[in-house]
């Protein structure tokens, strides 16, 4: 097989800066900062107080040292908490208001709001570094009963929801970057789907890091009530910088009684370029938490951005007959860090989980995953099956599966599976004695090989995810 | 069309071929019969590019171009097919996907539009019931799970798909149950025409029963040694290959 | 001997404390031994906060009251599991040896030496450590040409509330092969502490069964180590059966650094009331074209716990490797638990590296193929349990070795 190393590696084609004011805090957290923030966003007390409690409790914490990831030391005294771009007092209502250099950034992402949204019949909220700047379809959405907006909106508009939910998956003791996000959060989207509403399209969003040196908090809260299903897309992409950004988000969801949330995530942030230089951190908390009997949550992700990511989209599964998946592709090239995998926790009965983890490691790449399935003595006839396959592309990368099974109650059925292998010199000349060239041969066993999960997305999501995943490895295959 | 003029290749330092000559012309069938190890499968190899073979001597023209001189997927685009003596297999890649995929790269490279996918799709439906193969094979990985059976009829049904100039058939027999070899032959005889070469290497004389060759060559240490019409290959049936082994040593 | 323990006094906190008293009853430590407890107490005794303990805690195993072996006396027992052998036995009593090998190309000897092998840095040393820093006497076992006979060793422990650490050292020659036997007991009520090492270096094309039999007294602990050196073409057949103690951590570590060679493993963690029984294994593939393939099964009853983490490592550049690692799991209680981590670190790209890992309950099929023969439906899960625990042995071990087996686990052969 020829070596196509020499192949030019592919440019981040999301790198620009927007040349807009920023409203941006000046470095450093404090408890000034944080009464700043909330203050700057008319928040409701409770919501001070959370961030105070959250704050004091970070400040306690140890900075996390993780075995397989190497990370340089992140100074979080260097990181401005804020930045809104600069425009009216009031947030825009509508698109039209919208500063026009805003829209031409999601244009040169791909996403022009209003064309795409009508197109795909996609309610957008778009959040720009950290707060939400357009939401589209929020007529039908609201006859529907669906509450789909910026977290600061819902925190005017729905104080009692925010009060209620907030925090109850993820606690702010959870872990270092939940603390942080909790005291510092400072916009996000939030989903309310009433009860026996099927949400009548899928929501999306899309989240992008555009001011240097500012940390992203977003804050996610998704509640399914009795019933009801919602489909919910996150898409995240950063320009380029030299400088390593931190992003620590927090997502909760929390489906009850029969509720069915399907979350799925493309994340293409800027990875660093060749040399590893620069990149986004990605540290993210989300969960899930089947609350109810019979509900079930669903993770799909794509990711291929990010220097560093930390993420295990997980599920609580408390509710009887409840249900949690798990569908996962991670690339990594170059120098990229991926440790990424999910918590199964079963603790009703007949609760089921599936995993499905891709990784793909190419350049001087490492791509771990991490993951726990632990059945509780309750969970009568709990039922795991999981999937961990790693595609090694060169010599120069890893690929690690840390599968952890802790099983407390006889009644429990679980099955872990894992592999680890190349795209072969057979498979690849096998494609080419029938006229396909190597690229279009390593592509195709590529997404072959991403098969299961892939076909977990939204259509055009997948159709976005196939096209990110050649532009990540292009040059990969020696 | 194929013109095989004293061909030696090796790997890692052991010869395999010693200088084969051989010339097919459009319309003929010609069969390459020996013994283990006498280099029939290195000879298909070769020809369809495999790169862990060092090509130490000889030429190989195709159509009058220098076959060395053309990468793998051009060799096949130009019309060179090998059926493969074990067809890999790709999982999560559907079969049909790759035989588009595949039909596509050929077309263009002729100068003709891509198939339609209404088009595309009646047409292996066509070929597929031709074979007598289930539809539900087009849309399993590439070989995925197949019985070896079914993955030499996948082998034939994409050389139908491509309509080669030359197919070259490696060990096509080899594992298959007489219903299963006479549906292989029965497409490989489809495939006869004024236009086409036909190169079958195989170990057996059962083959030659259902496709019955023009020549028949015997390949014994990396050099064809005898040369006949079909009626050798008989005789080898009869006799074996010791006479052969022991007239080279000889 | 404070020489070391003054500087590290941050780690001289309970368990800790517990091992350096100990180390200072010891008369004449050799520089080798103060090295070692050096190294342990730098690292100090793992908690359940240290990754390769998160499961099992030492509090009961390293207690203060353990004290170091001072008499030789008891009784030689007579084990049951080694009766119906014709081999030669040898027996090490509360760490001294009982009788010699009269093999001709086997050759037992005592030594002071301790001849650590490489550990390339893969665990924390912690057993190793304590195995050296407490070890009085070191068996070596050379094996030098092809032995048809069984070896059968058999330690044997009755020293109440003592701290006792055996080593055995198995060095293959070059196209040598063996099969060993060791045998692990201790009366049933001793709440000692045993930590026996055992390591193995296998020579070029050398063949090496070692079935290593933990039938410890309900009371005991056990830390053990197995640590196996694989050279060109070698093959090491390792059987590991965890039936006694309270307490049982064995770290199997191999490195398989020639080409050709393969590691074959074969595991049962069989627990009942109140046991925790732990295995760690590693397994290194530091060069190209080399193979392993592990077969891990537990089965829990009543309140036992078990542990199993496995990690395949491929270093870069060791390419063609082929390793599989498989881990299944029964519990047969409410109470029982397992926790298991079948790990795959890979740094090269040709290789074909697979694991899985399974809890469940017996197959329903099964079972109910053996009811629709009349079985009930007790004495049908019966025997898939049976069938389940004895493909860890069957075939593997002597047919003997086999029969007590069964007999001990209570099942009808």
């Amino acid at each position: 097989m020829k070596a196509i190393e020499d192949q030019i590696a592919n440019k981040y084609k999301h790198g620009f800066v927007t040349d807009i004011d920023s409203d941006t805090l000046p470095p450093g957290l404090n408890e000034d900062v944080i009464r700043h923030i909330s203050r700057i966003k008319n928040e409701p007390q409770f919501l001070l107080d959370f961030r105070l409690k959250a704050f004091a409790h970070w400040k306690t914490l140890p900075k996390p040292d993780w075995a397989k990831l190497n990370i340089e030391p992140i100074d979080y005294q260097a990181i401005s908490y804020y930045s809104a771009p600069k425009i009216d007092e009031n947030a825009p209502k509508s698109l039209d208001e919208v500063d026009p250099k805003l829209l031409e950034t999601y244009d040169k992402l791909g996403i022009p709001l209003h064309e795409r949204a009508r197109l795909a019949g996609v309610a957008v909220d778009a959040v720009f570094d950290s707060v939400s700047v357009a939401t589209t379809f929020k007529d039908t959405l609201h006859k529907a009963g669906v509450i789909f907006g910026s977290f600061s909106e819902a925190a005017q508009n729905y104080p009692e929801l925010i009060e209620e939910y907030l925090g109850t998956v993820v606690p702010i003791e959870d872990n270092f970057f939940a603390a942080l996000n909790s005291a510092v959060f400072t916009d996000g989207s939030f989903v309310y789907i009433p009860k026996g509403v099927r949400c009548p399209m899928e929501l999306s969003t899309y989240f992008r890091i555009n001011a240097a040196n500012t940390g992203q908090f977003e804050r996610t809260l998704i509640i399914a009530d009795e019933g009801s299903h919602v489909s919910y897309l996150e898409g995240c992409t950063a320009p380029m910088r030299d400088e390593n950004q931190l992003h620590a988000a927090v997502v909760e969801l929390v489906a009850q009684k029969d509720a069915e949330i399907k979350y799925s995530t493309v994340q293409n942030w800027y990875p660093g370029d060749e040399n590893g230089v620069g990149g986004i951190y990605n540290f993210v908390t989300k969960r899930g938490d089947c609350r109810g009997d019979r509900s079930k949550i669903s993770w799909t992700q794509v990711e291929t951005g990010s220097a560093i990511t930390w993420k295990y989209p997980s599920c609580l599964l408390k509710g009887d007959d409840s249900v949690g998946e798990f569908y996962s592709v991670a690339v990594t090239n170059n120098y990229q860090q991926a440790d990424t995998g999910t918590k199964m926790i079963h603790i009703g009965k007949n609760t089921k989980s599936t995993i499905i983890a891709k990784g793909i490691s190419a350049g001087k790449s490492n791509s771990s995953y991490r993951g726990l399935v632990k059945i509780l003595p309750s969970a009568e006839n709990a039922r795991n099956y999981s999937q961990c396959d790693s595609l090694l592309m060169g010599s120069t990368c890893g690929a690690h599966t840390f599968p952890y099974i802790e099983a407390k109650n006889p009644t429990a059925k679980i099955e872990h599976e894992a592999t680890t292998s190349k795209v072969s010199d057979d498979q690849l000349f096998y494609c080419r004695q029938r006229g396909i060239s190597e690229e279009d041969a390593v592509n195709m066993i590529v997404n072959g090989f991403c098969k299961s999960v892939f076909q977990e997305l939204p259509m055009e999501f997948a159709v976005e995810a196939q096209a990110l995943l050649a532009v990540s490895l292009e040059g990969a295959v020696g | 069309m194929l013109e095989i003029k004293n061909l030696q290749a090796s790997i890692e330092n052991n010869k395999i071929l010693n200088g084969i000559n051989l010339s097919i012309k459009a319309g003929e069938v010609h069969a390459i019969m020996g013994p283990n190890g006498s280099g029939k499968s290195t000879l298909a190899s070769v020809l369809a590019g495999r790169t862990e073979y060092e090509i130490t001597g000889g030429s190989v023209t195709f159509n009058g171009k220098d076959l060395f001189d053309l990468e793998i997927e051009e060799r096949a685009r130009e019309g060179l097919f090998l059926a493969f003596q074990y067809p890999q297999e790709i999982p999560g890649v559907n079969n049909v996907y790759l035989l588009k995929a595949a039909v596509n790269a050929v077309r263009k490279h002729r100068g003709q539009d891509e198939f339609d996918a209404y088009d595309f799709l009646s047409l292996v439906k066509e070929k597929v019931k031709f074979m007598e193969m289930d539809e539900k094979f087009l849309h399993r990985g590439v070989n995925e799970g197949f019985s070896g059976g079914e993955k030499k009829r996948n082998e034939i049904l994409q050389m139908l798909m491509l309509e080669p100039q030359l197919a070259v058939l490696d060990e096509t027999d080899s594992g298959l149950d007489i219903d299963a070899l006479k549906v292989v032959s029965k497409g490989v005889n489809a495939m006869r025409s004024e236009e086409r070469g036909i190169l079958m290497v195989t170990h057996y004389q059962r083959l030659l029963d259902y496709i019955k060759p023009d020549f028949v060559h015997v390949l014994v240490n990396g050099k064809i040694v005898k040369s006949g019409d079909h009626t050798l290959a008989l005789e080898l049936e009869a006799k074996g290959y010791d006479w052969l082994l022991d007239a080279e040593a000889a | 001997m404070t020489t070391s323990s003054n500087n590290l006094a941050v780690m001289k906190t309970g368990a800790n404390l517990v091992l350096s008293d100990l180390f200072n009853s010891i008369k004449l430590p050799s520089e080798q031994q103060k090295n070692a407890l050096t190294n342990l107490l730098e690292q100090g005794v793992p908690t359940l906060r240290t990754e390769r303990w998160r499961y099992t805690t030492l509090r009961k195993a390293i207690s203060n009251q353990l004290k170091l072996v001072d008499t030789t006396t008891g009784e030689l027992p007579q084990h049951p599991a080694l009766a119906g052998f014709d081999a030669e036995k040898v027996t090490i009593l509360n760490g001294q040896l009982h009788g010699a090998i009269s093999i001709t190309g086997a050759e037992l000897n005592i030594s002071n030496d301790v001849s650590k092998l490489d550990s390339h840095k893969h665990d924390d040393g912690f057993i190793d450590n304590t195995n050296i820093a407490f070890v009085e006497n070191t068996l070596k076992l050379d094996i030098s040409k092809n032995i048809e006979q069984l070896i059968v060793l058999h330690f044997h422990h009755t020293i109440a509330s003592s701290l006792l650490a055996n080593r055995l050292e198995i060095v293959a020659a070059r196209n040598s092969s063996a099969t060993i036997v060791v045998l692990h007991t201790s009366d049933n009520d001793l709440n000692s502490t045993l930590v026996p090492v055992t390591t193995l270096n296998a020579g070029a094309n050398s063949q090496i069964t070692l079935i290593n039999v933990q039938d410890l007294g309900s009371h005991t602990f056990q830390l053990a180590k197995t640590h196996a050196h694989l050279n060109a073409d070698s093959l090491f057949k390792f059987t590991q059966l965890e039936i006694g103690s309270q307490l049982s951590r064995h770290d199997v570590v191999v490195d398989v650094l020639g080409k050709g060679a393969e590691f074959v493993h074969s595991n049962l963690l069989h627990g009942t009331e109140k046991q925790v029984l732990d295995t760690h294994l590693d397994v290194y593939h530091h060069v190209d074209h080399t193979q392993s393939s592990m077969g891990v099964k537990a089965v829990l009853d009543d309140k036992s716990r078990g542990i199993f983490n496995g990690k395949i490592y491929v270093e870069v550049d060791a390419q063609q490797v082929n390793a599989d690692l498989q881990n299944n799991n029964l519990l047969l209680s409410k109470f029982a638990e397992i926790n298991t981590k079948p790990e795959l670190e890979i740094y090269a790209d040709d290789v074909k590296c697979a694991h899985g890992a399974t809890v469940g309950q017996l197959n329903e099929e099964s079972l109910f193929y053996l009811r629709s023969r009349g079985l009930d439906k007790e004495a049908a899960e019966k025997v898939l349990v049976s069938a389940f625990s004895r493909s860890t042995y069957y075939g593997l071990v002597p047919s003997v070795l086999e029969e007590w087996l069964d007999a001990r686990l209570g099942f009808e052969s």
